[in-house]
């Protein structure tokens, strides 16, 4: 059914795009749709979208730190020698 | 090695084997030999892409880039998150919804017959050509280190991998890839905390990177542009990116594991995980060969890695050889020295030049070396790099982790093959065999193909690889060709994914154009990087496919989803 609830288990909360672990277990896991998975697929897409992007900017920024990082480390030690 | 590093060695290859059948006990269906029933977690698919892509030569050569070359390397790799992430973004959710079993298949929905049957014929050239050096050169760099022929360093890596991935399938291969990453990385771990605590007391962790510093081997990130220089910021952050794009998500080696996904969530964490974990694991093993680097400030490193070329030498200039060694303990134990005043004066200026130019007569006498090597051969045709780090190892680790460092660089080079047979397997039945020649085998007939077509890869690996040895230049063309193709590969599936006017038409004589382009380019501009020619051939490709399609006015689009007959 379009805007079924979603049941969260841990990690991303569709609705709101926040990061939690599962309550029960205290396990970061995967979401878990309760609905009909094609209606509830169609009615989360842009939420979902949303989620997938933060993830994609993260991962970049996870590149940038390490490419800085190196080029920072590495500078820093060749020029104190 | 000791016996008891072949105990070790010969325990974990038995305990891989056994554990990867295990794991693929089960469902038998061709479902399962070629997606694994579709039932694959992110963190197993993402160790058996970073297990597929990370062959024997990765893992003895990265270590000994680190030696010789420093961190550059490392920029690589900054283009691999990157097409990760477009992978993830466009390619991932294409192919998981169209429920196909090869990425060429895929162009057959969007595109035609033809299309899938060129890329996937690109694909068996390419990875065919591509198996059997990855049986042949660790075979020839173990048995030099080791004094043993290569044939039976051929036979048994190949009997070992043939066993598991003809018999179990891609899940066999996967599980067997995920504990291979493990054996891999701690190998890595092991060398880096020996040459860490190989160091003497007087010299701390800081020093060692201060004298590696001093030579440039610190040097992760080069800013400068230029087209010629392979290792860059901007070729590792363009270039590389449109290859990691051709290689992950073009390549069926790579395309099946994800394939295998459970579902388009597992299928995205896992290419997500490879984007967090290559550039720190690649830095990481850099890192050990630069230690290695500083290990042999203090202990004397042999003037030749390459022991059969040291030998050959010790016949023919038995002499000139003799005056060479002792300029290179003199210059090594100068520079030993050199080393110790710039860790006792806290890196002084004055001590810092002197320590550099103590090293490069160093080099300067091992360069006479090299000259003598390549007296008969040519210039140029000496190379030791991937000897380095197994110097190191087989000569300053302990009995029993030595063979658990070789158990490394066979879990490597079988976690490469074993990925690459089953795809080559793969392709050959489900894009030719099962579609053309046989299209209404059924199930038995089918899985029973696979795994003919399995083993006849393998047997085709071996061979290769036993003539490993007098194909030369052969070599070298096989690695100038490869890199032709990836561009244009990309380009086709860019269009497919991308571009919804593209015809079928448009795509085929777009990759034969994209090909052409990549090929002349390398002809009239032989110096540029190769890195260089995927976005080009890519470029081209895209271009030409929209220009050909241009008249049609969007009639690309019409393809059906449904295959035709024969798709199992």
């Amino acid at each position: 059914m379009p805007g079924a609830p979603l049941r969260r288990i841990g990690a991303l909360d569709l609705t709101t795009g926040a990061l939690y672990p599962d309550h029960a277990t205290g396990k970061i896991g995967r979401l878990q749709d309760t609905s009909h998975p094609r209606e509830s697929e169609a009615a989360s897409a842009p939420a979902d979208a949303r989620n997938w992007n933060r993830i994609y900017v993260l991962v970049l920024a996870h590149l940038a730190f390490w490419i800085v990082g190196l080029w920072a480390v590495t500078r820093f030690l060749g020029e104190a020698s | 090695m000791s016996a008891l590093d072949w105990s070790v060695l010969i325990a974990s290859l038995v305990a891989i084997l056994t554990f990867s059948l295990r794991r693929s006990r089960g469902d038998q269906s061709v479902h399962a030999y070629v997606s694994a029933g579709k039932q694959m977690r992110w963190w197993v698919i993402g160790l058996s892409i970073m297990a597929t892509q990370a062959s024997a030569i990765t893992f003895i050569g990265t270590t000994s880039q680190g030696y010789t070359d420093g961190m550059r390397f490392v920029q690589f790799y900054f283009g691999l998150p990157i097409a990760m992430v477009l992978i993830a973004a466009f390619a991932a959710p294409a192919f998981h919804r169209s429920g196909v079993q090869t990425a060429y298949e895929y162009l057959e929905r969007r595109f035609d017959a033809k299309t899938r049957r060129l890329a996937s014929g690109v694909f068996l050239v390419q990875r065919g050509l591509g198996v059997g050096l990855a049986v042949y050169a660790p075979a020839v760099a173990l048995s030099v280190i080791l004094g043993i022929p290569e044939a039976p360093t051929i036979l048994i890596t190949v009997v070992v991998v043939a066993t598991y991935t003809v018999l179990g399938g891609i899940r066999a291969v996967m599980w067997a890839d995920a504990v291979q990453m493990g054996v891999m990385f701690a190998g890595i771990a092991v060398a880096f905390c020996f040459a860490w605590t190989g160091l003497p007391d007087s010299v701390s962790f800081r020093d060692a990177l201060a004298l590696a510093g001093t030579v440039g081997k610190l040097e992760a990130v080069d800013t400068t542009f230029d087209w010629n220089s392979r290792y860059t910021l901007w070729s590792g952050l363009i270039g590389a990116t449109f290859l990691s794009l051709a290689y992950f998500g073009t390549d069926q080696s790579q395309v099946q594991r994800y394939l295998t996904a459970k579902s388009l969530y597992h299928s995205r964490i896992s290419l997500l995980f490879n984007a967090m974990l290559k550039v720190p694991l690649q830095a990481f093993i850099l890192l050990t060969g630069v230690l290695v680097f500083a290990f042999f400030l203090y202990e004397p490193p042999p003037l030749l890695f390459h022991p059969a070329e040291r030998a050959r030498l010790e016949q023919t200039h038995a002499e000139e050889l003799r005056q060479v060694d002792a300029r290179f303990e003199q210059a090594f134990q100068e520079r030993r020295g050199s080393a110790d005043r710039f860790v006792a004066s806290g890196g002084a200026p004055t001590e810092r030049d002197a320590f550099a130019t103590a090293n490069q007569r160093l080099q300067g006498v091992r360069a006479e070396a090299i000259a003598l090597a390549e007296e008969e051969s040519g210039p140029g045709t000496y190379n030791d790099t991937n000897y380095v780090f197994l110097t190191f190892v087989l000569g300053y680790l302990p009995k029993g982790l030595i063979g658990l460092i070789m158990a490394g660089v066979f879990a490597a080079a079988m976690s490469t093959i074993s990925s690459e047979l089953n795809s080559l397997a793969t392709s050959t039945i489900v894009d030719h065999y099962a579609r053309y020649v046989r299209p209404h085998a059924g199930e038995r007939g089918t899985r029973r193909a696979l795994r003919w077509a399995t083993l006849g890869w393998a047997a085709y690996a071996a061979i290769f690889a036993s003539f490993g040895g007098r194909l030369g230049s052969l070599i070298e063309a096989v690695n100038f060709v490869g890199s032709l193709f990836y561009g244009p590969m990309l380009g086709v599936f860019a269009v497919a994914f991308l571009f919804k006017r593209v015809t079928a038409n448009g795509a085929f004589w777009g990759t034969a154009f994209g090909l052409v382009a990549v090929w002349l380019t390398k002809l009239v501009f032989p110096g540029l990087a190769f890195l260089w020619l995927n976005p080009l051939g890519c470029l081209a490709t895209i271009l030409a496919a929209l220009f050909i399609s241009a008249p049609s006015g969007g009639a690309g689009v019409a393809r059906s989803d449904a295959m035709p007959d024969g798709r199992i």
